[in-house]
């Protein structure tokens, strides 16, 4: 089978990812993590962020601040 | 070989792997995940969160080579959003931060002489929108000010002049009321 585009498969995962969020209890507490370290990451569509699978967008009340240092 | 340390809000220092290279590539993420209450809305919207570059040498101890802030209000007062078929979702914020060379490193040398060590380039957003939140905790305190005000003399919430006191009277029942009418 064709390999889609990276844009296609962003997307897709994306939709998936958030369908699966959903339905998935937050877990609590508030850390800061490392891309390369931990639970498996899946990347954010429309941007070049990765969201840990298993934190989603997290509870109502709560929310990510999330920071990329690419370069100097 | 150097690495960047972040400081955000009530986490813990993050730092990003070591780099090699005058022109480094970190490409570090860092998701900080926080309660949205008045303090984490207030810290968003007045603080910085810093950054630091250390360059790493064997065995001693890094070495503070700069340091930068991150304007945190950019991601309340210049929140974008954008298109998405699912939900409206935050833009991502790229910003060129200016490195402050440490005091230390400058040493005899003006700051006026090294004003930059470069730049380092980050990406950042909040996860969910914000706005609305800043406006509730806003108008929340808002109201708290103007309870609170109208409970001290000088009409003005900290007043070091003394609180009113009020005092209520009903009149419960009256006995035997007379009203003189004109000059009989």
């Amino acid at each position: 089978m064709a390999k889609r585009v990276d844009g296609q498969e962003k997307v897709i995962k994306t939709i998936k990812q958030r369908l699966g969020v959903e339905a998935r209890p937050a877990t609590t507490g508030s850390t800061g993590v490392s891309p390369s370290r931990g639970a498996p990451r899946d990347d954010d569509a429309m941007s070049d962020f990765e969201v840990d699978a298993n934190d989603g967008e997290g509870r109502l009340n709560e929310n990510f601040f999330d920071l990329r240092v690419i370069e100097a | 070989m150097t690495l960047v340390t972040v400081d955000f809000y009530d986490h813990a220092t993050k730092t990003t792997e070591l780099t090699q290279g005058y022109k480094p590539q970190y490409k570090s993420q860092f998701s900080f995940r926080s309660e949205m209450n008045s303090f984490y809305v207030e810290y968003l919207s007045k603080s910085k969160a810093s950054l630091e570059v250390h360059l790493a040498n064997g065995s001693g101890k890094p070495i503070k080579l700069g340091a930068c802030d991150i304007l945190l209000s950019e991601l309340v007062f210049g929140e974008r959003f954008i298109a998405d078929s699912l939900a409206s979702k935050t833009a991502v914020i790229e910003q060129h931060l200016n490195i402050i060379p440490d005091s230390a490193l400058t040493g005899s040398l003006s700051q006026a002489a090294v004003k930059s060590l470069g730049s380092i380039k980050i990406k950042m957003r909040l996860r969910k929108p914000i706005q609305e939140i800043y406006r509730f905790h806003n108008n929340v305190t808002d109201i708290k000010n103007t309870t609170r005000a109208a409970g001290t003399a000088a009409g003005k919430p900290g007043s070091d002049t003394q609180a009113k006191k009020l005092v209520t009277i009903q009149v419960v029942a009256c006995k035997d009321l007379s009203v003189a009418y004109g000059s009989s």
